[in-house]
């Protein structure tokens, strides 16, 4: 039997059990982010765009930020019943996909969404197991629920264990 | 104030189609004296989305593309990305290049900087008749090439977007060559501040929404 495959698309967070398989397409300087319940097994995955929602109206969509994404993930798989303790995160993606002669902001916003993602996680207490992040090329991330591996594809570097 | 896009008129989404049927065949005028060959553009497809739409919006995040991108300022301000398979963008090389030329199966160096100087002359041109006809002064930055995945490559733009405004407006033409079966897509992708601008040059300033 082949394992459900749920999408999580651009801005979205999604959650799933065992032996359903979470999946993002084609991560540049957005950060995939993974946490899983290696006693439960089971998890979420959030494609992120931006570092932080402060600033932002509350009515935007919470899954584009670092911050609101860990939060939401954290407390939903709490309220599922998942100990912090059994919680490990892996991170991905943030890359620069272009090399430009000047310099903004903008251009650096990938490493601006790792950093936030690894502090956030680290203010909710979720260690970081692994990651695979930076450099110059996208990523196709897969979490396999069952064993809490992933799975990264990129032209670059075809298929990767993490 | 974010304007929203959502609230663009039928009259102003015209206006900028026919803008962009200007930019466009403009540059396939360009385009098709460069390399001697006949160039049909579409007319341009406007479309509004969320931000977070895009990739499946240029064909899908996971799809694998040659994307070249520029950052637009001036009196406005946005991105333009070309986009094409890499097949494609092999044979315009070598249409380019002539047949005499020996072109790798990979995109090599060459390869690439023949494809942005296309592409630089493409966007160039858009913008030329773009400026002309709206009375703006336009830039375009220098050509970013990349060969990956089309989430990977639109999603620095989408980033960009998204910390001004919700949703995006998106003027995409086809640019065709029908002998050797290459199609490119071009994005125009203005920023928020710039539309309004846009739409206030071409004397079309008319929000129905009444929140001015």
């Amino acid at each position: 039997m082949k394992a459900e495959l749920i999408k999580v698309k651009m801005a979205d967070v999604q959650i799933g059990n065992s032996p359903a398989v979470l999946i993002t397409y084609g991560l540049g300087s957005c950060v995939g982010l993974t946490i899983w319940d290696s006693k439960l097994k089971w998890g979420g995955m959030a494609h992120i765009m931006l570092p932080t929602s402060k600033g932002f109206s509350k009515n935007e969509n919470f899954a584009k930020f670092a911050d609101s994404s860990i939060e939401y993930l954290v407390n939903e798989l709490i309220k599922m019943g998942s100990n912090k303790r059994n919680l490990e995160a892996k991170v991905f993606g943030g890359a620069s996909m272009f090399s430009f002669e000047s310099k903004s902001d903008i251009l650096n916003i990938g490493d601006r969404n790792i950093d936030a993602t690894f502090n956030s996680l680290d203010e909710f207490g979720i260690s970081v197991v692994n990651r695979d992040v930076g450099g110059n090329f996208g990523r196709t991330i897969s979490l396999y629920l069952e064993t809490g591996v992933v799975e990264v594809h990129s032209i670059k570097n075809g298929n990767k264990i993490f | 104030m974010d304007r929203n896009f959502e609230n663009l008129s039928q009259i102003e989404l015209d206006a900028l189609r026919e803008l962009g049927s200007i930019g466009a065949g403009n540059a396939a005028t360009a385009l098709s004296t460069m390399l001697s060959k006949r160039i049909d553009i579409t007319v341009p497809e406007i479309g509004i989305f969320k931000v977070e739409e895009v990739p499946d919006k240029i064909g899908g995040p996971e799809v694998v593309r040659v994307g070249i991108y520029f950052t637009i300022t001036g009196d406005t301000f946005g991105s333009m990305l070309l986009m094409l398979e890499k097949d494609e963008g092999l044979r315009l090389v070598k249409m380019m290049l002539g047949p005499g030329f020996k072109i790798n199966s990979e995109l090599d160096l060459i390869s690439k900087s023949a494809l942005e100087e296309i592409a630089n002359i493409l966007v160039g041109s858009y913008l030329s008749a773009f400026s002309q006809f709206a009375k703006m002064r336009l830039m375009q930055s220098t050509p970013a090439f990349a060969y990956d995945m089309c989430g990977s490559i639109i999603d620095m733009i989408c980033i960009e977007l998204a910390q001004k405004t919700t949703h995006i407006l998106m003027v995409k033409t086809d640019f065709v060559e029908t002998d050797d079966k290459i199609s490119a897509n071009l994005f125009f992708l203005p920023e928020p501040n710039a539309l309004i601008k846009l739409i206030e040059s071409l004397g079309v300033n008319k929000y129905e929404s009444g929140t001015d």
